[in-house]
């Protein structure tokens, strides 16, 4: 190749030392320039060759490794939720007859992760060239429960499918779709359009329900946003005076990487920074103040830090009257119902609220939808009054919002908080204090906190606080993304077009449906879109052409019918129902329902939802998996169909991310399929629409769902299916690049985008291709338009308001279940209720009995409260047969850490445990247990046990993985989830149960760590090489 | 849309003009703790994992009791000395200072006789055997780093890292920003400031080998920084 231009430079910089200059060296060494065989040869990375089409192109580099090449392309991970923008390298060799991807950084370019990748993102081709990975479709041989497949062709396991479906005349709302992180995070946008086409109504989907609901809704509900971490809200730490990480750890350091990389920017700016969190996590390891509070007690803790703030006046009185509805008038009904004083239409839908006005002295009119009460209906300035006293209206004693606030958490003193968290109240004093005053502040939004009862109402507080002290939408706390203002900006024009015209009334959006529809549903954003999907799509069983809802609101609705509260009243996408229906305890419409099959897309349910439970309900269905691993799930499939991974793949085009700025990115497949058997899962999806006879149906949702011209997708899509699918058919194995989705959305999206940039399309795919993205719009610019919210635009909440009273959980939970602390709308006192609650059975209350009931109880060895965690170099289980993340959480350093259960060192000794020995964990509620080995450590109260999130795998397919069965046994902490749900979000009530810990026995560790039984041979087994060829299989 | 200039984005990791005296300074309080950094260089240097060796790793110390327990992440690798013991015991000439001031091993030169490894006071050295190098085909694919069996270490990606770019992958990747990476003979890098200023303080630095790593302790560990704040 060249002469070495890149070089060290020793050369030509002169000075003392002995400098040498490449070839030079290349002569001590005694080795010829030639050999490719030196040791730290200088791999000039360029842009050696245009990948696809294999024309080299300028770059002028040396290589010591001679004539190999590399190229650099643009990605997206698909790892985690984050998604984070990667350039992944890929080298070809002199002869051109091999290409491996060998390298992933993040993409420097990015906004959203700035560089930046973690150690799974680095570790991503192993899952590309893993012995384990799934080559082939297979069709099962033996029982449910074991490895037991034979390996079969696209067309055998189609036909397979095809003929159980038909058989038992499986009707869509038969089906149970499951989707994990991957597709959540990824592929919204086109697995939505697929339920509405197929008319399957019924998806569980492991973020949504522990995540998106079981922990953001509390700041959903007041924020207006849904998918905090991935699309609508960046913690800007960067900026942030104060950093809170309160009961969780996964948001900033357990690691996400967006969060983690303006945590240490934070820092390095002098952020002061607290960590909640009854375990020294890695963000506590960062903090100045390390405050351990008891599990349970994170909800007193925050209405006595609200309690602060309003008793000695250290809110933001201008933020919280203009942008919150903190103003507004509410009715006390009694027993905790706060309604609000409204006026209505004659068709019982909010035509106004009300605030006290300062200026005239009068109560007065608000828009139902506005981003600031500045304004009364009559285009009046007003001044609402926080505080007004001795108020009425018709007769009637009204409060604001704020005043009801103040009452509610009166009671919450310093003295009493401190009791019940158990921590010394000079320090929470300094917490409050802090929180109070330092601003702008970040509570980081939390990913995997305490799953109880209150969390709804614990994260509710948490957004009051940042509400109350103004710290929205400002540089150093909660930022709203790029593409939510896009959305928002959509959604502002269309309801303010319906209302000019006539063709819709002022209103509340979760009332306006017709307003909301006119936005492309995928592109809707926030709490917008949510509403929609549940209120008029999921649980509506007018919406779906068979009449049955989701499997969400079948079992609400059967609970209800026995008066009981429901399971899943404003959730979505939950497996709630799912057990039940199996079991055949569900009806509607007068007959049973139960579900007959399970399509699953990169989910494990089997370790990732309620463990026992699902492989029951595998067990008793068809199931159709599509991976890339040969998961624990993988032991109850019936058919499985091996999905590509993302450096083999390109996908749609998506502005889709959480960074302050709007900007277009795409993943660009790096190298060839390696097993050609493998096909990208959207196609997989595409191709069983085709084949059950949907297929225009699901290009018109994918063109309105993304606002996309449903004219030339369609053609773009007929076209490519007939070349893609002819090929499979032809040769059976699929093309080695592209896909049908890769080609026909490049080709539709990169038209659009051209004309929103004024560019051409070639432009548009040149850029994503090398330098991965394409920013439209900065946080900055958003800024001098005056598109900061709700300061110049509403956020999506219904009212647009920042919503600490939720008029989502009054005008639809309560007016459809009742009133229960649990959803109540505006703050309420949500006990611990151990072993008690909801936590017992669905729908039904169980008062708490003693100790339980009392929120000071802290318990004894051998009874302890479960704190489970994720931890940095594992994403979800199925990064742990990643065998370079594998090794880094088993190498001495780290070993017990991250594999064993924490225990403090007292507890103990109390228990005569030692370090590694072998414990069993039994749950107090339902007797549920996991046996694992103990680490002794200071990080964690001495009433409260740790558990490591990634561990229990027992295929014995997965080759890395389960060498964790001699750390953590073969169960996943999933085991010990309630149940029972949540009756709000559906969530599972872990942390609202206690455990009794004590030495294992050797029969419990010998079933504990058994692997499961394989009578076929394993994928590790099989003589499928990688086909690592840069070309063949391609279409012509 | 601006016309952009079609450069490879790694370019933007910096660090694209020669030296001949790099440095890294490790800000212990920004290190999160996430792994990335050793993940990255593993991939990067096709290391020998599978023996739980690395060329960096990061402890995780445990200090105190509970509730005053600390946990502090500490990024260790090779020191890069001045005055490296490693070289002076090198009976084959492997061990070599090469440009920019970086200690690197010749692979052909080595024998394996590991006095290096006995002689590192840091622990920074390990033995890459003849198993390591078939596994790593096995592991890594065909173009494999190494060669031949020989002793293995931290060369701050001498050579290794992407076109026009000297920075190392664990300081590219280094997601809470604490690895520090650039040029001693730039008074204005950072990295100068941080040693010149002696924020960034050697490990044991009794044993004088020099190290051009070094370590900023602000507010873990209780140590003082020169114009920092300590809370």
């Amino acid at each position: 190749m060249g002469v070495a231009r890149v070089s060290s430079g020793a050369s030509e910089s002169g000075g003392s030392r002995l400098e040498i200059d490449r070839r030079d060296f290349l002569k001590l060494s005694g080795v010829a320039a030639g050999s490719a065989a030196l040791l730290y040869a200088a791999k000039k990375f360029g842009m050696g060759f245009d990948f696809l089409s294999l024309t080299p192109q300028g770059y002028d580099m040396e290589t010591l490794q001679p004539n190999w090449t590399y190229a650099t392309v643009p990605n997206i991970c698909r790892i985690c939720s984050s998604a984070c923008d990667i350039l992944i390298t890929v080298e070809k060799s002199p002869d051109g007859s091999y290409v491996r991807a060998i390298e992933i950084d993040g993409n420097p370019l990015s906004p959203y992760n700035k560089g930046k990748v973690c150690a799974r993102g680095r570790s991503g081709a192993f899952l590309t060239y893993n012995k384990d990975r799934i080559k082939t479709p297979l069709i099962r041989t033996g029982p449910k429960g074991t490895w037991a497949f034979k390996e079969a062709t696209w067309e055998e396991a189609i036909q397979y499918i095809l003929s159980f479906m038909e058989q038992n005349n499986v009707q869509p709302y038969e089906i149970i779709l499951g989707g994990g992180a991957i597709p959540c995070a990824n592929y919204r946008p086109e697995l939505i359009p697929f339920m509405f086409a197929s008319q399957i109504p019924n998806m569980a989907g492991s973020p949504m329900q522990p995540c998106i609901y079981g922990e953001h809704l509390g700041i959903n509900l007041t924020f207006g946003t849904f998918d905090i971490h991935g699309s609508d809200l960046m913690d800007d730490f960067t900026h942030s005076s104060l950093i809170v990480v309160w009961g969780d750890n996964g948001n900033p350091a357990g690691i996400f990487v967006t969060r983690g990389h303006r945590l240490g920017e934070g820092l390095a700016n002098g952020a002061f920074m607290i960590t909640i969190d009854p375990r020294q996590s890695e963000a506590a390891s960062k903090s100045d103040l390390w405050v351990p509070v008891k599990p349970g007690s994170d909800l007193a803790v925050a209405m006595y830090i609200i309690n602060y703030i309003i008793s000695n006046g250290y809110y933001d009185s201008d933020f919280v009257r203009y942008y919150t509805d903190l103003p507004f008038l509410l009715v006390d009904e009694g027993n905790g119902l706060l309604k609000p004083l409204a006026e209505e239409y004659p068709d019982g839908t909010v035509k106004a609220f009300m605030v006290y006005d300062e200026i005239s002295g009068s109560i007065v009119r608000v828009p139902p939808f506005t981003n600031t009460n500045m304004y009364d209906v009559n285009g009046n300035r007003i001044i609402p009054a926080l505080s007004p006293q001795g108020l009425t209206y018709e007769g009637r004693p009204v409060y604001t919002a704020f005043q009801k606030l103040a009452e509610r958490v009166s009671g919450f003193t310093l003295d009493y908080a401190s009791k019940v968290a158990a921590v010394d109240p000079s320090l929470l004093e300094e917490v409050a204090h802090r929180m109070a005053t330092m601003r702008p502040m970040d509570i980081a939004t939390g990913q995997k906190g305490q799953w109880g009862s209150y969390t709804t109402q614990f994260r509710k507080a948490v957004a009051t606080i940042m509400a109350l002290t103004g710290n929205v939408d400002r540089e150093g706390t909660w930022v709203y993304s790029g593409v939510y203002r896009e959305g928002m900006e959509a959604l502002v024009d269309a309801y303010n077009s319906s209302v000019r015209s006539g063709t819709s009334s002022p209103g509340i959006l979760i009332q306006r449906p017709g307003i909301l529809m006119q936005v492309p549903y995928v592109t809707l954003p926030g709490l917008s879109s949510n509403a929609l999907a549940i209120i008029f799509m999921f649980n509506n069983p007018k919406f779906w052409v068979h009449g049955y809802p989701t499997v969400n609101e079948i079992i609400n609705q059967n609970l209800v019918s026995q008066g009981k509260k429901p399971a899943a009243a404003f959730t979505l996408f939950s497996d709630a129902g799912v057990y039940e229906a199996v079991k055949g305890q569900l009806t509607w419409n007068g007959s049973t329902y139960r579900p007959k099959a399970a399509f699953l897309y990169a989910v494990n349910p089997a370790k990732d939802f309620q463990e026992s439970e699902w492989k029951e309900i595998l067990s008793n269905l068809f199931v159709v998996m599509i991976d890339i691993l040969p998961t624990d799930t993988a032991l109850y499939a019936d058919v499985i169909l091996p999905d590509a991974t993302y450096l083999e793949t390109q996908d749609p085009i998506t502005d889709d991310s959480a960074a302050p700025d709007h900007y277009f990115r795409a993943r660009t497949q790096a190298v060839p399929r390696v097993f050609p058997q493998a096909i990208p899962g959207l196609d997989i999806f595409l191709m069983l629409a085709d084949r059950m006879g949907f297929l225009e149906q699901y290009v018109a949702q994918l063109a309105a769902g993304n606002g996309l011209p449903y004219d030339a997708l369609l053609a773009a899509v007929q076209s490519n299916l007939q070349k893609y699918a002819g090929y499979l058919q032809q040769y059976g194995a699929y093309p080695r690049t592209g896909g049908i989705f890769a080609d026909s959305f490049w080709q539709v999206q990169s038209q659009l985008i051209a004309q929103e940039m004024n560019t051409t399309p070639d432009e548009v795919v040149s850029q994503l291709e090398t330098q991965g993205v394409i920013i439209d719009k900065t946080y900055d610019q958003y800024k001098s338009e005056g598109k900061l919210i709700p300061y110049g635009m509403p956020a999506a909440t219904p009212t647009g308001r920042i919503e600490v009273y939720s008029t989502l959980l009054y005008y639809y939970v309560v007016k459809n279940y009742g009133y229960d602390r649990t959803w109540d709308p505006l703050l309420a006192w949500v006990p611990p209720d151990w072993n008690a609650g909801y936590a017992v059975e669905p729908g039904v209350y169980t008062a708490p009995s003693p100790p339980y009931n009392d929120p000071t109880f802290e318990p004894t060895p051998p009874e302890f409260f479960i704190d489970y965690f994720k931890i940095p170099p594992i994403a979800y289980t199925f990064m742990a047969d990643n065998p370079m993340t594998y090794a880094i959480t088993a190498d001495g350093y780290h070993k017990n850490i991250y594999q064993y259960i924490w225990m403090n060192p007292q507890s103990a000794s109390a228990l005569g445990l030692r370090e590694g020995d072998w414990v069993a964990v039994e749950s107090v509620l339902s007797g549920a247990k996991i046996i694992a080995r103990v680490h002794l450590t200071n990080w964690i109260r001495p009433d409260t046990v740790g558990v490591p999130e990634p561990w229990g795998q027992n295929n014995p397919a997965l080759t890395y993985a389960t060498r964790a069965l001699d750390s953590f046994g073969n169960r996943a902490v999933t085991t010990m989830w309630t149940k029972s749900y949540d009756p709000l979000t559906s969530h599972r009530m872990t942390q609202q149960q206690t455990v009794k810990v004590r030495a294992a026995t050797p029969d419990e560790i010998s079933e504990y760590t058994a692997l499961a039984t394989a009578t076929t041979a394993l994928p590790s087994e099989e003589n499928i090489q990688p086909d690592t060829s840069p070309t063949g299989g391609e279409l012509s | 849309m601006s016309a952009v200039a079609q450069q490879n984005p790694m370019q933007e990791f910096g660090n694209t003009s020669p030296c001949s005296k790099w440095g890294m300074a490790i800000k212990i309080d920004q290190c999160l703790g996430c792994m990335a950094c050793v993940a990255a260089c593993a991939f990067e240097n096709q290391t020998p994992f599978w023996e739980e060796l690395w060329r960096t790793h990061v402890e995780d110390l445990e200090l105190g009791t509970y509730p005053n327990a600390e946990r502090v992440f500490v990024p260790r690798l090779c020191m890069q000395c001045e005055n490296p013991p490693c070289y002076y015991v090198c009976p084959t000439g492997a061990t070599q200072i090469a440009d920019g001031g970086i200690v690197v091993v010749d692979e052909y030169k080595c024998i394996g006789c590991q006095y290096c490894v006995e002689a590192c006071p840091y622990g920074a050295r390990y033995m890459f055997t003849y198993e390591d190098v078939q596994k790593a085909r096995e592991v890594y694919g065909e173009n494999t780093i190494h060669e031949v069996p020989h002793v293995d270490k931290c060369t701050y990606c001498f050579g290794t890292a992407p076109d026009g770019t000297h920075t190392p992958a664990c300081v590219r990747t280094c997601v809470g920003g604490a690895r520090v990476f650039g040029c001693l003979d730039d008074p204005n890098s950072e990295v100068s400031i941080l040693f010149n200023t002696g924020q960034a303080v050697e490990i044991n630095p009794e044993l004088g080998v020099g190290a051009k790593t070094r370590y900023v302790f602000n507010r873990q560990l209780g140590r003082y920084a020169v114009g920092g704040g300590n809370e």
